[in-house]
């Protein structure tokens, strides 16, 4: 058994609360490097929250253990400091006249058998179109801000409050294919703030309503696949939503929108994973196919390889300080991405390159001419 | 006195640690073991008010203690459970 199937079987008992199958475990484990895969994955706490639960002679050495306790603590700390601060900017943003939407975050957290234990991002609000620039300014004044990161295509801007990124987004996701692009905005334009707020564990948590957060968390998911990677991390939460709200989703309504934005096959091959390698029942996975068990493998390398969001990757830890060859490296990612993606998806893999490619250009257009 | 929010009492094995995981907790970074009889008592006191008193009962019944003995002890536990601090006035 590898380490990776050793790192599997912990974390399905972490994210379904279950105990661990240790069936055909190897006389040692190598607990450093399956503790690698989960840090890379960003499944820390439900990784160590699994291990401290295998009997006695099971475990790792004790001493291993206790400093694992110890992150499992900070994991649990940094996540009661999100709640608070979501408690105090909601209110902030209410106050003034906002109302915002929580998105992934606390909000999937709380899916998990011990919400406490998900490893913490960063915070992402929802702002939308009408508010955004206000809601920029708001917080930027709030946290003293003299600098806010805008990310590309104004999709969203990022400011620090009491140290930690707080994303706040204009719109949930861009696509890089324009008429479907235009589809999801509409969609996405028929949330109704008001209509969705709920109360659950200890923060006062707006989110998402299910049938949108159905498409919306596997655009993310996609999104993310095609440009840097994917990371365990986005699967289980994607599974353990699909796991709990499976039986609220308007299933024709989903198949018609996803259909509209071109993800239902990639929906269907990456639901491998949430089936065949987490354990989500079949049952409960919207339009399961056998038919793309292929790319399971695939799609399980470039995880295990690429990441939280692809920071693991080794394309991002070498890029050149010099900028001519920076720009020729980040080249050299977006045609290696290009033949990546194409395996699940032609038009996408064409289309995001086609934009990050331009989106490049323009920057370096900027460099040259000195604009911002 | 009470144990302070955010503190969990969890089994690893066969030992108990205290897990701190609240917001009060920031920065606590230490792994505190407790032995039976402490985790007993924890188990016992958590959630409720309680004083060196209530864990000398606590302990005379369980363990057979004399009344003095068990409150000695109550009142040991109390120390250093305020001076991490663990429980609050």
């Amino acid at each position: 058994m590898t380490n990776e199937e050793v790192f599997i079987q912990l974390l399905r008992a972490g994210i379904w609360g279950t105990e661990t199958n240790t069936q055909g475990w190897p006389q040692t484990i190598d607990w450093d490097n399956v503790y690698l895969i989960a840090k890379k994955q960003t499944l820390r706490g439900p990784f160590i929250d699994a291990v401290l639960q295998l009997p006695a002679e099971k475990l790792p050495p004790r001493n291993w253990y206790q400093e694992r306790i110890k992150r499992l603590q900070t994991i649990a700390q940094e996540n009661a400091k999100h709640h608070e601060i979501i408690n105090e900017l909601t209110t902030y943003f209410e106050e003034n006249g906002i109302p915002v939407l929580q998105m992934k975050g606390v909000s999937l957290a709380a899916l998990y058998p011990h919400p406490q234990y998900r490893d913490c991002g960063d915070i992402d609000f929802y702002i939308g179109k009408n508010n955004y620039e206000k809601a920029v300014s708001l917080l930027s004044y709030k946290a003293g801000a003299s600098q806010v990161n805008v990310v590309k295509d104004d999709k969203h801007s990022s400011i620090f409050y009491k140290d930690v990124e707080i994303e706040l987004h204009r719109i949930t996701e861009s696509i890089s294919i324009p008429i479907y692009n235009k589809r999801f905005q509409n969609l996405t334009r028929k949330i109704n703030f008001r209509a969705y707020g709920n109360k659950f564990r200890c923060s006062r948590n707006n989110t998402f309503p299910v049938q949108y957060n159905a498409l919306y968390l596997f655009n993310h998911i996609w999104h993310h696949f095609c440009i840097y990677g994917i990371g365990m991390k986005q699967m289980c939460d994607w599974t353990l939503f699909l796991h709990h709200h499976n039986k609220e989703i308007n299933l024709a309504e989903l198949e018609e929108n996803l259909k509209s934005i071109g993800l239902l096959k990639p929906w269907q091959m990456f639901g491998s994973i949430a089936v065949d390698v987490l354990g989500l029942p079949q049952e409960e996975f919207p339009f399961y196919t056998a038919k793309y068990a292929r790319k399971k493998d695939k799609i399980l390398q470039l995880i295990y390889q690429d990441g939280n969001f692809g920071k693991a990757g080794n394309w991002l830890s070498k890029k050149p300080k010099n900028y001519l060859k920076r720009k020729f490296h980040s080249l050299y990612h977006w045609c290696r991405r290009l033949v990546i993606v194409a395996k699940f998806s032609k038009r996408y893999a064409l289309f995001t390159t086609i934009d990050y490619m331009g989106y490049g250009c323009k920057v370096v257009w900027n460099d040259i001419t000195g604009k911002k | 006195m009470k144990i302070i929010e955010g503190f969990k009492l969890r089994k690893i094995a066969n030992e108990y640690y205290v897990l701190g995981e609240g917001i009060r907790q920031m920065g606590f970074n230490r792994v505190l073991l407790l032995n039976d009889a402490a985790a007993y008592i924890w188990q016992e006191i958590d959630g409720k008010d309680f004083d060196a008193e209530t864990i000398a009962q606590l302990l005379s019944c369980k363990y057979g203690f004399e009344h003095d003995e068990a409150l000695g002890y109550a009142q040991q536990t109390v120390d250093y459970w305020l001076s991490v601090p663990l429980i609050e006035e």
